[in-house]
């Protein structure tokens, strides 16, 4: 179970990390931050898969002693308290340079040091690794400086991604860097937990050279919210993309009946009438856009058959269009020309396309719903006026 | 419905031309016809003069008229802002892909022309396009290059709008995937 917690995690974190490095090769600011955090990631995942249970035995097939083993994936775990305290120095725009880069060499030798100089050996069922006289001071010495290191790496850190927090308005951002909190307050009961390896080692000079399960369940639960923090903004995009596109299609479906109504009288305004209309391709944005026109065109090719007069008792414009352009589809249906000398009264469109589509299917909704479809309309006075919902 | 295997093959051979020619263009940012034919203009060294209009029912409701030194788009102005771009878009097509140097003046264009550029000597007129009916290949071909141009510079705004709120360093961290 505790491998299992381990090697799952150290997977996770691992084929992510290799798979944002290898995609992203920028390295400069603001892109370090990125750099740090796969770096992080990549770091934990190593100390988790070396230091679990499981492991000593496979690389003993390799000729690794155990207590390599052991330093290697404390040597590692401690990497990764250095490159997070690197990404909390960037995270709060600080350079990382001077006591940061002393801290991390300081604690890398002290806990080599300390861990060479008690001079462990491995001893009993468990391979745990046993010391005896003033090495018991040193092997906690080792624990020590690491806890201690990592307890202010997280402060740093914490305080770091807290300020950052407050800052970022409602968003991923924000729910990011608040998954990050999560895993940072893991990561200190993670830590906290190397605690009793100082009291076991002090009394009885003996330490579990792996990790247990508790330390590797709080590691694996670290591990799932730094990966979910990061892929928070994914997600999100996802979301907003199929929402755009859910959106996009459903305008398009709304401009149908107003479309084929204008395209049926006037078939020279349709470009192509065999669009193939994808859903989440670039087609359909095409598509959208060419209605959009196409509507536009037979508004302008309508004009000289609008009706002389629209009553707008209904007020809205939409549906002020929406009669307009079935009274003049009718005039053209039965050669009706306008004779009016007054300027076609016309509502001016909204400047994007998006807009522009709102408004369209507004007109288009308004005129499904008239009752009257001018396609099928027998005639159709020159003078239209318009009765709204409410029936004035 | 389509007309046959062929007409889709000819099809798919002028969209990937007009969807490669659009590709090499340079669009001004932000966009807008105006400054596109501007630039256009300067590019090819010859002068591009805009003339809107008011729609007419005997007229198309864009042209393009070449004459000896210079070319007219003469457009519909009271209409919508996209249409508008459009049909500006559409006639500068024409300029783009060479049609103004092989069109024949149709009657029917040449009289609009007359109809709205009445203090133009006819004789100076070369060739008049008019934005009708897509039957014509220049017609079609024209029509979907404008329509390319305005869907890359609505895609250009898309992606904009999405990395512009990106403002931190830590936006970096948890936007790694809006690119």
């Amino acid at each position: 179970m505790s491998d299992l917690a381990a090697y799952l995690a150290a997977a996770a974190l691992l084929t992510f990390s290799a798979y944002r490095l290898r995609t992203d090769r920028h390295g400069a600011p603001p892109y370090q931050v990125q750099h740090y955090g796969y770096c992080l990631m990549m770091c934990l995942g190593l100390a988790m898969a070396i230091l679990a249970p499981a492991t000593p035995r496979l690389l003993a097939d390799v000729g690794l002693s155990r207590v390599a083993e052991i330093l290697l994936g404390d040597s590692v775990r401690i990497a990764a308290v250095s490159v997070l305290m690197f990404m909390a120095y960037v995270v709060a725009r600080r350079p990382v340079r001077g006591l940061p880069v002393v801290a991390a060499v300081v604690a890398q030798v002290a806990c080599i040091g300390c861990f060479v100089a008690a001079r462990p050996v491995i001893s009993g069922p468990d391979d745990s690794l046993v010391t005896h006289g003033s090495g018991r001071w040193l092997l906690a010495g080792d624990d020590l400086v690491f806890a201690g290191y990592t307890g202010w790496t997280l402060a740093i850190a914490t305080a770091a991604f807290w300020r950052e927090a407050r800052r970022a308005g409602p968003g991923p951002v924000r729910t990011g860097i608040r998954l990050s909190l999560v895993a940072l307050a893991v990561g200190m009961v993670w830590t906290a937990w190397t605690f009793d390896d100082i009291v076991h080692v002090l009394r009885t000079g003996v330490q579990d050279g792996s990790e247990d399960l508790v330390s590797n369940a709080l590691g694996a639960l670290c591990a799932a919210f730094i990966v979910a923090a990061t892929l928070v903004a994914k997600w999100h995009t996802a979301y907003a993309v199929v929402r755009e596109r859910v959106h996009t299609y459903l305008v398009y479906r709304r401009l149908t009946p107003l479309w084929e109504a204008v395209r049926d009288e006037l078939p020279e305004i349709a470009l192509d009438d065999r669009h193939r209309v994808l859903f989440g391709g670039r087609s359909l944005d095409f598509a959208l856009y060419r209605r959009v026109i196409e509507i536009h065109d037979a508004r302008l090719a309508l004009r000289p058959y609008a009706p002389e007069q629209v009553a707008e008792a209904a007020g809205d414009e939409a549906h002020i269009e929406a009669a307009s352009l079935a009274a003049a589809l009718a005039n053209h249906r039965d050669g009706r020309l306008r004779t009016s000398g007054e300027p076609v009264r016309h509502t001016e469109a909204a400047k994007t396309v998006a807009a522009e589509a709102a408004w369209l299917a507004e007109v288009a909704n308004a005129f499904r719903h008239m009752g009257k479809d001018s396609r099928h309309a027998s005639a159709a006075p020159a003078t239209l006026a318009y009765s709204g919902e409410d029936g004035s | 419905m389509s007309n046959g295997r062929g007409h889709d093959r000819s099809a798919d051979r002028l969209w990937d031309r007009c969807q490669s020619m659009v590709d090499q263009l340079d669009l001004p940012e932000p966009f807008d016809a105006e400054t596109f034919i501007g630039v256009l203009a300067r590019d090819r060294g010859r002068p591009i003069g805009l003339l809107p209009v008011a729609s007419r029912p005997d007229a198309p409701c864009g042209l393009v008229v070449t004459t000896r030194n210079a070319d007219w788009i003469i457009y519909c102005a009271d209409t919508g802002g996209v249409h508008r771009q459009h049909i500006l878009l559409h006639e500068a097509a024409h300029i783009l892909c060479g049609h103004t140097e092989r069109a024949a003046d149709g009657d029917a264009m040449a009289a609009a022309a007359r109809t709205l550029m009445p203090h133009l000597p006819a004789e100076l007129v070369r060739s008049v396009l008019g934005r009708t009916v897509y039957s014509e290949p220049d017609e079609r071909e024209a029509e979907l290059v404008a329509s390319l141009i305005l869907q890359r510079v609505e895609r250009r705004e898309r992606h904009r709008a999405r990395g512009a709120d990106r403002p931190s360093s830590l936006d970096t961290l948890f936007a790694v995937f809006k690119d």
